[in-house]
């Protein structure tokens, strides 16, 4: 959210005066992330003054009409030349007696544009009459920005339209859908310094007249609270006042017409998203419901939305859908030019209902952000009151009938605390007095009672269930930085490494004292490596694991191999001018059981799961294997005055499966074998126990080109599960014979 | 129990990013744990990375499976470009609710949980400016980095 500091300011006067970089210390002491502050000062807007058109005359014999008009810009020395200035102006759509903003010679305007006297259309205009664009103010530029007649001349501009702010923009996380408005982020703020607060959402609602318009509710679950209220004669030509055109256009938002401003305005306050309907395009009653399937509509940025039967919450009325829930409005009943006649909606609705809408539509919208996030049920007929009060203010709006307002969100539960337990969690040695502050402050009613609290968490957090949740926002509010650090003495002995976990990681070391380099690569194949490896179709390495969302289309599956991976890392390291290259990767490969595999059943959570739900996830998982693979290519020793060199060859390989079975303590027998990809003369198969655990020797030429690898590259595969699942070393010590061996026989 | 392992997240692979990183996870349970103990593991942790002066800051910060959750920024007195704080990953105590599920009161034992990653460590730990370097598998980079003893 970008939030004006001035803004804050208002809720919280104690932070006024305060620098920018104060403020967002603060923030980031609550957990509220600042990604950047926008600061616009002196340098980038300066000597703006308001001026009253006294009189222009129109320019003859150009292109378009072109104004000189006489502006007085001081009511001081109102006879000196400086206090009436004459300046050409493009725009048409303001009189004599207009009060306008005017950039003098010497001024700066946003964007670092400096303001000087200059020759135009045969007159020396001095200084600019300035649109809402040029001011920073919001995307109009159809005409320049005229001010309220009361205005006084001379006056700073600058002041007046608050243009020197600093805008933070924040980011909070997700569970805190309160801080994405003034008055959630203002409350804590407050409660951080120990300062007041002034809740905008502490008002006083009007008395409870009968409403003007019938709501029903027919899906509790996805709304459960609808506030309205009627509002008529409302004059659609009224502007938006200045200041909340400024402090929209500082938070983001677009200023487009008072009715849409206001909306926003209160809910970048309150939190509370709000949508006005065109009240002429109602038809009694409002009904919130879920979509039947089939149903579409086109939403108010003109693109047609089939909805999903049962899943969609939609705000219908007698004859037609008129918006998705919590997410976008409809086309259709958008206020107009025209619009005199509003029904002000400010609803509550499930968070998870509204988040898949988002998704499934995606459709992010300011509201729908909100509500994924949470949004204090509460705050309805607050934003409806506010907004009334705003419309009827700029707008001459007067209200009909009372504020409706249908549902009844279940209230949060009461958790009963012994404040000693926050202090044990958090480490911090907190009295009851301090707990008991800390969590008014965030806006819990907390009660006191033979040593316990009983703490009723606030309207808008439902995620305060229990002792954790309020230990975490005492430590917030008093500051993480109060908890000193204590080492704790661990209660364990150090845990000696399971043998297979030492033997693992002494393949790994010999590898690299034997001069293979490790290059842990990405876990992705594509299925078409294996053609060119020359994998036969009914070989396992073919039962590919497809993943439901891969990076690229072409790493789709999970590797079956590790050489894939490991021969493009040769190829890599070759292409960039490395000629003699020896590398190694230990890492899982994957397969899909012959038999396949059932879905992992969710847990019930809340609980310690079976055996059998645990061997029932694990029957989900694809067959993993830990493999080990090296490659080598080049030069084992290298040409010099000493002699010829020694191309890297199948030997080399072989010696490094002795090193891999030699470090896992493991005697292996080797065998003359056939097996893609290697070359079928140059093949060994390694065996432990009988078992043929991998293969090793020179790649297949037909290999070697598809890959683009360097001739007679070399490489090995052993499947490392099943050389460390073969038997423990035997511990017991050898028995050796103290006598020479006798090697010949004496007769 | 300290495990480092491989993780995965849907992130763009670029010179800040890995779809496929490794990360270090801590965790411990016990009667009595705070955040407090927590905090001493992290300085512990930092100082045997990054030197005796190193230190670490928590801020508030949310993750489903521990509250109160944190952020831990670690102060590196030998950062490129001057000492400075940076962030260094997760923590936080083990929501009662993961407690639950493993089938350990949470009114008798409380943990703590934190996770770096490694490849990130090692990143500002020795300046490496792009970390598709750990995914590429250049031998020069590899090999400057030894053997462990």
């Amino acid at each position: 959210m970008r939030v004006p500091l001035s803004w804050l300011v208002e809720a919280v006067p104690a932070l006024a005066g305060r620098p920018a970089t104060e403020v967002v210390d603060l923030l980031e002491r609550i957990g509220v992330e600042v990604d950047e502050i926008v600061s616009t000062g002196p340098a980038d807007v300066a000597g703006l003054v308001v001026g009253e058109v006294l009189s222009f005359e129109v320019l003859e014999g150009f292109k378009k009409p072109i104004r000189w008009a006489q502006l007085r810009v001081s009511t001081k020395d109102s006879d000196s030349d400086d206090a009436v200035r004459g300046i050409v102006c493009g725009a048409q759509n303001f009189a004599a007696q207009d009060r306008v903003v005017v950039a003098l010679p010497g001024s700066m305007l946003p964007g670092g544009f400096a303001i000087t006297a200059r020759k135009t259309y045969g007159k020396t205009s001095d200084g600019m009459i300035c649109s809402a664009r040029e001011l920073g103010l919001g995307d109009d530029h159809t005409g320049i920005m005229v001010l309220p007649p009361e205005t006084e001349i001379g006056a700073d501009a600058v002041e007046l339209l608050g243009l020197h702010d600093d805008v933070l923009v924040t980011e909070p996380t997700p569970d805190r859908g309160y801080q994405l408005s003034v008055r959630g982020l203002g409350r804590e703020l407050a409660a951080v310094l120990d300062e007041d607060f002034a809740d905008p959402g502490d008002i006083e609602l009007p008395a409870g007249a009968e409403p003007a318009f019938s709501v029903r509710i027919e899906d509790p679950l996805g709304c459960d609270r609808f506030s309205y209220r009627v509002l008529r004669g409302f004059d659609p030509a009224a502007p938006s006042p200045l200041w909340m055109r400024a402090r929209l256009s500082k938070a983001g938002v677009r200023p487009i017409s008072l009715a849409v401003d206001v909306t926003n305005y209160v809910m970048l306050q309150t939190g509370q998203p709000m949508h006005a309907y065109d009240l002429d395009k109602l038809a009694s009653p409002i009904v919130v419901r879920r979509a039947a399937a089939g149903e579409s509509m086109v939403t108010l940025d003109d693109v047609k939305r089939d909805f999903l039967g049962d899943e969609d919450l939609l705000i219908t009325d007698a004859e037609r859908i008129q918006g998705l829930a919590g997410v976008m409005g409809g086309a259709y009943s958008e206020i107009s030019a025209a619009t005199t006649d509003v029904l002000l909606e400010a609803a509550h609705f499930d968070s998870v209902t509204i988040s898949r809408a988002i998704r499934r539509h995606a459709l992010l919208s300011e509201a729908g952000r909100r509500f994924e996030r949470g949004v204090d049920p509460a705050m309805g007929p607050v934003a409806i009151a506010l907004a009334s009060e705003l419309l009827t203010t700029y707008g001459g709006a007067h209200a009909e009938g009372g504020i409706g307002s249908v549902g009844s969100p279940t209230p949060l539960p009461a958790v009963e605390i012994d404040p000693a337990g926050v202090s044990r969690l958090v480490g911090v040695d907190y009295d009851t007095a301090t707990v008991a502050r800390r969590l008014s402050q965030v806006g819990c009613a907390v009660a006191e009672s033979a040593g316990l609290l009983t703490v009723t968490p606030p309207t808008w957090r439902a995620d305060l269930i229990e002792l954790a949740d309020l230990a975490e926002e005492v430590a917030r509010i008093d500051g993480y930085d109060r908890i000193e650090p204590v080492l704790p003495a661990a209660a364990g002995r150090p845990w000696p490494d399971p043998p297979a976990a030492s033997r693992r990681r002494a393949v790994s070391r010999s590898l690299a004292y034997g001069g293979y380099v490790e290059v842990p690569s990405f876990p992705f194949q594509s299925a078409e490596v294996l053609d060119g490896l020359r994998v036969p179709a009914d070989d396992e390495r073919r039962r590919l694991v497809r993943m439901a969302n891969p990076l690229s289309a072409d790493q789709s599956y999970l590797r079956s191999s590790l050489l894939p991976g490991l021969l493009a890392t040769v190829v890599r390291n070759v292409g960039r001018g490395l000629g003699d290259v020896s590398a190694y990767e230990c890492g899982l490969t994957f397969t899909e059981p012959v038999g396949g595999r059932q879905p992992a059943p969710v847990l019930p959570g809340a609980r310690r799961p079976t055996a059998q739900e645990l061997a029932a996830q694990d029957a989900a998982l694809p067959i993993q294997r830990e493999h080990v693979a090296v490659a080598a290519a080049g030069a084992v020793e290298p040409a010099g005055w000493w002699g010829k060199g020694r191309e890297f060859s199948w030997t080399d390989v072989m010696d490094a499966v002795r090193v891999i079975a030699s470090a896992a303590e493991v005697d292996i027998t080797v065998s003359a074998a056939e097996q893609s990809p290697w070359h079928p003369g140059r093949c060994a198969a390694i065996s432990v126990d009988g078992q043929v655990v991998g293969y090793a020797g020179e790649l297949h030429p037909a290999v070697c080109e598809a890959l683009e690898l360097p001739r007679r590259t070399v490489a090995a595969e052993l499947d490392l599960t099943s050389i460390l699942d073969a038997g423990e070393p035997d511990p017991s010590a050898p028995k050796v014979s103290g006598y020479p061996p006798a090697t010949r026989t004496w007769r | 129990m300290v495990v480092p392992g491989r993780t995965y997240r849907d992130d763009e692979y670029d010179a800040t990013h890995l779809p496929v990183f490794a990360q270090v996870e801590g965790l411990a349970v016990d009667r009595g744990l705070s955040m407090a103990h927590l905090r001493g593991t992290l300085d512990r942790f930092a100082s045997a990375l990054f030197g005796s002066a190193a230190k670490t800051r928590l801020r508030p910060h949310f993750f489903p499976f521990t509250e109160p959750s944190a952020e831990v920024d670690v102060w590196f007195p030998l950062a490129k470009g001057g000492p400075r704080w940076i962030e260094w990953g997760g923590c936080g105590m083990v929501h009662p609710n993961v407690l639950r599920a493993a089938g350990i009161d949470p009114d008798e034992y409380s943990g703590f949980a934190f996770g770096m990653g490694i490849d990130r460590t090692i990143m500002f730990r020795h300046g490496v400016e792009d970390l598709r370097e750990f995914a590429e598998g250049d031998l020069r980079f590899t090999q400057h980095f030894g053997v462990e003893a």
